[in-house]
């Protein structure tokens, strides 16, 4: 059975059921939201008692919730102590349902829950969605970032009614406000279906979120290893005068580090947002930070497309070719080092280098026999000595096969065969017409 | 069938319109022969069929004895709890015997136009 409790109401003592005691109190708060004289209230108080002990509530009846009903239908609903005489409590039409966030049942931002107030859906189907989107292109987190930006937060609990489409009034403010006292109840109690289902997706939210972390941490390193070793070595990345040379380049390379790291920063507080589920920084200083990462990166951009023709040109600088002519060969075979080697129609027989800076080409042997080219590379070191760091650290060795025919490829090691890639150019009777 | 829930509803919010205008009228006629308590009024009211739950009455009664047309003091009964009797004072009387004329011209008007509207 229920519990009782001893009230006092209208200076008399009563015992009263305890979900009519939870009725009663929600009944008579709610008419002291309208009634601000005091007077009026213990009146009103006196005449509920008066009305109970005329209802048969004597000596030590229990009042049950059927005689709160009771009370209920003789004074009327709280709107109609209102003293303004005139109006009833306004109510706004139901159409007026605003979309909100619901951050009362929220994983992340509440952005699901409150579509699904919306649209009258379970929330369930609407993060289901959101997921899909995510692993659809990704755009399911851009529309996730843009609803929370864009979304307000449902604070108040007529926002949370218009939330959920329902008038605001008197009553169902009140019927709010008491489901909020225990909501944080439910919510720990919650061992309905969207229990498991909640708790999977704040475990999938929450690994999602220390990958990002990761990245962003490992890209810290990277970047502190790269600032280190230009500290060390002085500024020369590539070994050769090549990048950076001057103040605009160093400028370009610092710039473009500081960004990385302002990048990588952000990336981390992302991770961070998703372990908590809340943004962890303050707004202002979220907005800096995106804002030095745009400037930065513009900045970025155009120093680089300042700087990359003079780069190319003082790489391109140390490039060179050298020919060797051959006896005429119908086979080609490679041993040693995995060079590139493509093949080039001409008249002649001939092999030519491509390289960067000075290898020793003599290490690579051609010779031709039984109408074989031999290009033996085993004795030529393909790693450049670099005072530093050499970035790239090879020669970049291209070996071009020239002869009238394409010859047969054929491998001395395990390794791919280097394909014709370069085949003659196509006479005009070989070209196919596009149009027909 | 639009049109009738409309046209009741109309009817339904004149009247509750109307019955507020009246019962200012209403309440000092009630106390126009001494002290009533409150419950009293609630029932004389209720008989008359002018007002169906009681919460609007109490704010009334509150305005009422703010705007000094009312007095009233707190009485023990013998059994049960403490008793609230309202009485007229002067400018009641006065309002009241106004109210009178503005509702019997109120009537007459009506009356004049409902006969104009049969003719």
């Amino acid at each position: 059975m229920n519990e009782v409790t001893k009230i006092h109401l209208g200076r008399q003592a009563f015992t009263i059921a305890s979900d009519a005691h939870k009725e009663l109190r929600d009944y008579l708060d709610a008419i002291k939201d309208q009634v601000k004289d005091k007077d009026v209230l213990e009146e009103v108080e006196l005449r509920m008692a008066e009305l109970l002990t005329e209802h048969g509530i004597v000596g030590d009846k229990v009042i049950l919730l059927k005689d709160i009903k009771f009370l209920k239908s003789q004074l009327g609903i709280p709107s109609d102590f209102t003293d303004d005489g005139d109006s009833p409590a306004e109510i706004k039409p139901a159409d007026s349902k605003r979309l909100f966030r619901d951050t009362d049942n929220a994983i992340l931002a509440g952005v699901a829950a409150g579509l699904s107030k919306y649209f009258g859906v379970d929330v369930l189907l609407v993060r289901m969605l959101f997921v899909i989107a995510v692993f659809t292109g990704g755009w399911g987190i851009l529309i996730y970032i843009a609803l929370w930006l864009l979304v307000p937060e449902a604070k108040t609990s007529s926002e949370r009614l218009q939330m959920a489409g329902k008038p605001v009034t008197v009553s169902s403010l009140k019927e709010t406000v008491a489901r909020a006292d225990v909501a944080g109840a439910a919510k720990r109690a919650n061992k309905s279906l969207a229990g498991p289902i909640n708790v999977m997706f704040k475990l999938v939210l929450k690994s999602i979120g220390i990958v990002f972390i990761l990245m962003g941490l490992s890209l810290l390193f990277a970047l502190l290893a790269m600032a280190s070793y230009v500290l060390v070595y002085t500024g020369n990345l590539f070994g050769q005068d090549i990048f950076p040379v001057g103040i605009r380049e160093h400028v370009f390379l610092n710039l473009g580090v500081a960004v990385s790291v302002l990048l990588s920063v952000l990336v981390i507080i992302f991770g961070i947002s998703f372990f908590k589920q809340k943004w962890p920084i303050k707004t202002w200083i979220t907005g800096i930070l995106v804002g030095l990462i745009l400037i930065g990166t513009a900045g970025t951009i155009a120093l680089g497309a300042d700087v990359a023709p003079q780069v190319r040109d003082r790489y391109n600088a140390h490039l060179h070719t050298s020919r060797r002519s051959a006896q005429p060969f119908t086979t080609v075979q490679a041993i040693g080092q995995d060079l590139t080697i493509r093949y080039q129609s001409a008249n002649t027989y001939a092999v030519s280098f491509n390289y960067f800076d000075n290898p020793n080409l003599s290490n690579i042997k051609t010779i031709v026999s039984n109408n074989t080219l031999l290009i033996d590379s085993s004795q030529f070191n393909e790693r450049r000595s670099c005072p530093d760091l050499c970035i790239p650290d090879t020669y970049n060795v291209v070996i071009t096969v020239e002869s009238p025919s394409p010859p047969l490829f054929n491998d001395g090691n395990d390794m791919q065969p280097a394909l014709p890639d370069k085949s003659p150019t196509p006479t005009l009777d070989q070209t196919k017409p596009i149009l027909q | 069938m639009n049109e009738t829930t409309s046209n009741e509803n109309l009817v339904a919010q004149s009247e509750i319109q109307m019955r507020k205008g009246m019962l200012t009228y209403c309440i000092l006629l009630l106390l126009k022969d001494g002290k009533v308590y409150t419950t009293e009024i609630i029932r004389a009211l209720r008989e008359a069929e002018l007002i169906v739950v009681e919460g609007t009455l109490y704010p009334l009664l509150s305005r009422m004895a703010k705007d000094k047309l009312l007095a009233y003091e707190w009485q023990e009964s013998g059994q049960g709890p403490p008793r609230k009797y309202y009485w007229l004072t002067d400018e009641g009387k006065k309002l009241q015997a106004d109210l009178k004329t503005t509702y019997h011209k109120l009537h007459d008007s009506i009356k004049t136009l409902e006969k104009g509207a049969e003719k």
